[in-house]
């Protein structure tokens, strides 16, 4: 077997047999190993006529540091590993990625990621929380949301 | 310097010239008047001086009809190279059993001119020499009246007229215009004049070296049937040019290239520097045997080179250029040379006009082609008008190319579709009914296949499993492709489902890729190319246009390792 693409319903099917067995029930996925799959894929027949799997940005070597690559899933693909009713992991390493995000959930299969981030982006566009836009940063759950919540002096005074 | 100086009159009543040769200093030329005056006068001295076996004891040596028809009589007579340093009207002897007729060029200074007599091109064209000291070719030209040659040619010998003094004169110099004039009804007696245009052709300006190297335009001979005008309805010609790669241009001087002076291309089973296209178009009926696509064919009066025929079988219609002697006529019967196949003229025998060259005149970006001159139909462009065996003016439609660059032979897959929107237009048609033979050779869509359609190409239909399967149509017409034979049995194509034309859909198999439609209006296209091999680059993607002069994309190729 080889990973295939359903281009009907954009999944990505990939076999257990295509995974590298580390011990036991663990395995793990080349991402770069599986994105030049992809590639191989798009550039078929059939592939052509679709839109592309994923982004693709390589190693980068900053001041002698090589950055890993960063394989992203896009236009809506998503990947399912193969339910072999035998419950195993996934490793997911060699490149930074969204695979998780797009992963369908499978029974008997527990996908790790691996991702490391180094200096991250945030929303408010600086790696500083305190410094970004309060009314940007609502979402449920957040500590933006609960400082917005908080009663302010005034409204602490109109309770009483 | 005098002609007696130049000539002698031996003995045996021989005029011979024994002056300097063409082009040496001294060489002398005389008119055929001052040659019988110079005989005349020496005919009544009292007694033969030097080399000149001549006074009134002699038969009288001439005799003159006008100034320009000069008898030799008694047995007087003049030789080849006596007559070529005579000029200016004819020489008559051996009692007209011998004649020289005089020529005269009318043509710009330096005009090369090839003489072709029965058939052949007269090889010692003394005409040509460059008198000493002069700065262009031509024997005893006179510029103010517009002459670049004076001489003499033999017409007649032994009784008999060669060919019956029809003579071709012509001139195809390399960056010259080419011209030709036929003296077809036989030389007069005087001074026949001879009209040629020559002069520089700005569309003939590459190095006759280069041309020479431009050996991929090819010709299929014989009678072929092209859509030239695209109505589905073929017209004949007797050629067919692969111009190949090259512009309409460098294919017209490819044209001049083959029937050039001096050329060793052979066209038609002639030389290229005798051929000249169809002369006469012959009604035909009565066929017997095979003949050949193009040959030989000869009847009684005449040879010529059948160029065309409707049916090697059951001809109708035949082709040729006039090589020798006069046209066939009415019931006479035409052999093939090579086939021995006969057939008869039907009555009607028509003269057709000549291009020069053979392929008609170039604009410097179209042809204006010659009678039944014709070209692969994809070759030409809207601006380009040809002649077919009717002699009914056509043109081409505004092929357009689209050219996919950039790309990496053997691995990069292109695909070029319409585009809406800036995206594939995966729904450029719908099926109008669902595929499900297990022998598809019908896809049958649910709006009208557009004019710019190429007549042959691929197409994507949407299948069952999601997958746009390829399909490679031979033919189209009003909503249906014709495509091979196709199993859809399983894995169907749903009625409505998405189908679009794929212009350019393939493996790269050269640095560019391209597609030839005939232009209707602007066409957006959307552009992908990938390699998903060991080498692999990032998807290309980009629209274009199909516009009025065709289009191009140029394949950025990002690595992706």
């Amino acid at each position: 077997m080889a990973i295939t693409i359903d281009w009907a319903t954009k999944i990505i099917s990939v076999p257990q047999s295509d995974l590298v067995l580390i011990s036991g029930n663990k395995y793990y996925l080349d991402v770069d190993t599986f994105r030049l799959a992809l590639k191989d894929l798009e550039d078929s027949e059939e592939g052509m006529a679709f839109p592309m799997t994923h982004n693709h940005n390589s190693v980068v070597v900053l001041s002698g540091v090589s950055y890993a690559r960063v394989v992203e899933i896009i236009n809506g693909y998503t990947v399912s590993f193969e339910n072999t009713g035998t419950p195993y992991s996934v490793r997911l390493q060699g490149a930074n990625n969204n695979i998780f995000d797009v992963t369908n959930v499978i029974a008997n299969v527990s996908v790790i990621v691996t991702n490391s981030a180094g200096l991250i982006e945030t929303g408010g566009g600086s790696s500083n929380p305190w410094s970004a836009i309060v009314a940007a940063n609502n979402t449920a759950g957040t500590f933006g949301e609960r400082i917005q919540k908080l009663l302010t002096k005034a409204q602490f005074l109109g309770t009483k | 310097m005098a002609i007696g100086t130049d000539f002698e009159i031996q003995n045996d009543k021989d005029i011979r010239y024994t002056g300097a040769a063409h082009g040496a200093g001294g060489a002398g030329y005389y008119t055929v008047l001052e040659l019988h005056r110079w005989l005349q006068d020496l005919a009544d001295d009292a007694s033969a001086a030097g080399d000149d076996f001549m006074d009134i004891t002699k038969d009288t040596p001439s005799d003159k009809s006008f100034d320009t028809i000069i008898n030799l009589i008694n047995g007087f007579n003049i030789d080849d190279t006596a007559a070529e340093h005579l000029y200016g009207g004819s020489i008559i002897q051996s009692s007209g059993a011998v004649i020289y007729d005089g020529v005269q060029i009318i043509a710009n200074a330096g005009c090369f001119t090839e003489i072709v007599q029965n058939g052949a091109i007269i090889t010692n064209d003394f005409w040509n020499s460059t008198p000493f000291g002069a700065s262009s070719l031509g024997l005893n030209p006179d510029p103010t009246a517009g002459l670049s040659h004076r001489f003499i040619v033999k017409v007649r010998t032994g009784g008999s007229d060669i060919d019956s003094r029809k003579l071709i004169f012509q001139t195809r110099e390399w960056g010259k215009t080419y011209s030709e004039f036929r003296i077809g009804g036989g030389t007069a007696r005087g001074v026949n004049s001879v009209p040629l245009q020559f002069a520089d052709d700005l569309n003939n300006t590459t190095a006759v070296g280069t041309v020479a190297g431009w050996t991929s335009i090819a010709n299929t001979e014989g009678f072929r049937s092209i859509d030239v005008d695209n109505n589905s309805t073929p017209e004949n010609y007797y050629s067919e040019w692969n111009k190949d790669t090259f512009t309409i241009n460098q294919f017209y001087e490819r044209m001049k290239w083959l029937t050039r002076r001096g050329s060793a291309s052979t066209i038609y089973g002639i030389n290229g520097e005798l051929f000249r296209g169809i002369t006469h178009e012959i009604t035909v009926d009565t066929p017997t045997g095979t003949f050949s696509a193009t040959e030989a064919v000869s009847w009684s009066g005449g040879t010529g080179r059948m160029v065309a025929i409707n049916s090697t079988t059951a001809a109708t219609k035949m082709w040729i250029q006039l090589l020798t002697g006069v046209a066939p006529t009415d019931n006479q019967v035409i052999t093939g040379g090579a086939s021995s196949a006969t057939c008869q003229v039907n009555v009607t025998v028509t003269e057709r006009t000549l291009s020069f060259p053979f392929c008609g005149v170039s604009t410097g970006s179209a042809i204006i082609g010659a009678y039944g001159f014709g070209l692969e139909a994809l070759d030409m462009s809207a601006n380009d008008k040809v002649f077919d065996l009717t002699n009914t003016q056509r043109q081409a439609p505004n092929y357009v190319t689209f050219t996919v660059s950039g790309l990496v032979s053997g691995e990069d897959t292109v695909l070029v579709g319409p585009a809406d929107g800036g995206a594939l237009d995966l729904n450029q048609f719908t099926l109008n009914g669902a595929l499900t033979g297990a022998a598809v050779t019908s896809v049958v869509v649910n709006s009208a296949i557009p004019a710019d359609t190429p007549a042959t190409g691929t197409i994507r239909i949407l299948r069952t499993n999601g997958a746009y399967s390829k399909h490679a149509y031979t033919s189209w017409t009003g909503t249906t492709f014709t495509i091979g034979s196709t199993d859809f049995s399983s894995n169907n194509a749903a009625n409505g489902a998405n189908t679009f034309i794929s212009y350019i859909d393939k493996v790269a198999a050269a640095t560019s890729e391209s597609f030839t439609a005939i232009y209707v209006s602007n066409r957006d296209l959307f552009i992908r190319v990938r390699d998903g091999g060991v080498t692999p680059i990032k998807t290309f993607e980009s629209t274009g246009v199909l516009g009025s002069g065709g289009g191009s994309a140029t394949a950025v190729r990002t690595s992706d390792l």
